[in-house]
């Protein structure tokens, strides 16, 4: 018998290509919904086996699609598929899901992971979705899907100069349930470079206020014998001068933290404004994927 | 009129039918390519359509990328449900 998809977009004509797509190429049983209610009626009708989830949605909104599904239906698999509106990553993250992606989507990935959601087969990790989102620009090796019981763990350095962003996402990072995290924070990467090759960071978050000295730091670092596996630039885009950008060219990850500065930023996590907090969530995201990619894990306890 | 916050969504959403659109098509064209008795001249037509279509998608995404940058700036400043100052 077909597989019974649910597609939930509140944009119909993406509803109808993928829908056709699958319903046609793959034989699968396609059923589509552009607004919450109706996804509901369908998913208490028909219990699909797989679920594509737009958070954004007409009268009852992704989030509490997901939170019923997972709670009524833990047998129906979900893609949860979202766009800028990133704030209730933590919410999603914490209710579960079985895959995750950004818009813009890239097909191929989405129908790779369609695939293997409905034929029970390991999922592969969606690096150009990531890319997408203007988070990573990794070109290695694909990393390790999330096995669920799998949780990530590395020693984060953060070298930034005024040192209060990188204190804050410490006290975050080191606080996450779901995580190991063991951070360090650096005032600066040509005076501390002892001490941080020391720590034996995975990963390095530089921030770009620091640029001037970036080249030789992470050369220095790259060629440490225990070298980090991602270095990640951040920091506020105006001062993303050409030295960033041409990095950023190179293929350097960049996340933008707008607000790092000691007056602008609170001292707790959820006191953060936006776009600190999308900054926040945007570090936390490739820092667990880099994790996944390098096999950066633990069992979770 | 639209607020700051639907325009973007609406604008992501666009990027989304992009790529998406490429995709399939991408798919249909591979499918396409594996079909016997094709000319050698077909053959390279739809191969240079694969690579257009690979262009597409790298541009659509960095269009995403920009606008992205614009939205966080946005945000920043300006209340995205009213327009107003934050």
């Amino acid at each position: 018998m077909a597989n019974n998809i649910l597609i939930i977009d509140d944009h119909v004509e993406l509803t109808q290509i993928l829908g056709e797509y699958f319903r046609i190429k793959k034989g699968y049983n396609v059923l589509t919904a552009a607004d919450g209610k109706v996804a509901l009626n369908i998913i208490h009708e028909q219990t699909p086996e797989l679920v594509l989830l737009d958070m954004k949605l007409p009268s009852v909104n992704g989030l509490e699609i997901l939170k019923i599904l997972r709670k009524d239906y833990p047998n129906s698999r979900v893609i949860v598929m979202t766009a800028y509106d990133t704030e209730y990553k933590k919410e999603i993250d914490a209710v579960g899901y079985d895959a995750f992606f950004i818009k813009p989507i890239l097909f191929e990935e989405l129908k790779d992971t369609v695939d293997a959601l409905l034929s029970g087969k390991p999922l592969k990790f969606k690096k150009s979705t990531i890319q997408a989102a203007g988070i990573m620009k990794e070109e290695g090796k694909q990393p390790l899907a999330d096995t669920g019981n799998m949780i990530p763990k590395a020693r984060i350095a953060i070298i930034e100069l005024k040192e209060a962003f990188g204190s804050l996402l410490k006290t975050y990072l080191e606080g996450l349930g779901e995580a190991e995290y063991s951070v360090a924070v650096f005032g600066s990467g040509s005076l501390y470079f002892n001490k941080i090759s020391e720590f034996k960071p995975d990963i390095v978050l530089y921030d770009i206020l620091e640029i001037t000295d970036f080249s030789e730091i992470a050369s220095k670092l790259l060629n440490l014998h225990n070298p980090p596996k991602e270095i990640v630039l951040f920091g506020d885009p105006q001062f993303k001068w050409e030295d960033v950008d041409s990095l950023i060219k190179e293929g350097m990850n960049y996340i933008p933290t707008p607000l790092s500065y000691p007056g602008q930023i609170s001292e707790q996590y959820h006191e953060f404004e936006l776009p600190a907090k999308e900054a926040v969530d945007k570090l936390v995201y490739i820092i667990k994927e880099a994790c996944f990619k390098h096999g950066l894990l633990t069992k979770k306890r | 009129m639209s607020t700051i916050r639907e325009l973007f969504h609406s604008l992501g959403n666009i990027h989304n039918m992009l790529t998406v659109v490429a995709g399939v098509t991408k798919e249909l064209v591979k499918k396409g390519l594996e079909g016997k008795g094709l000319s050698q001249d077909l053959k390279n037509q739809l191969t240079q359509i694969l690579k257009n279509l690979d262009r597409l998608i790298k541009d659509t995404q960095e269009a995403d990328k920009k606008t992205r940058e614009i939205h966080d700036r946005v945000y920043k400043v300006i209340n995205p449900d009213t327009g107003g100052p934050k």
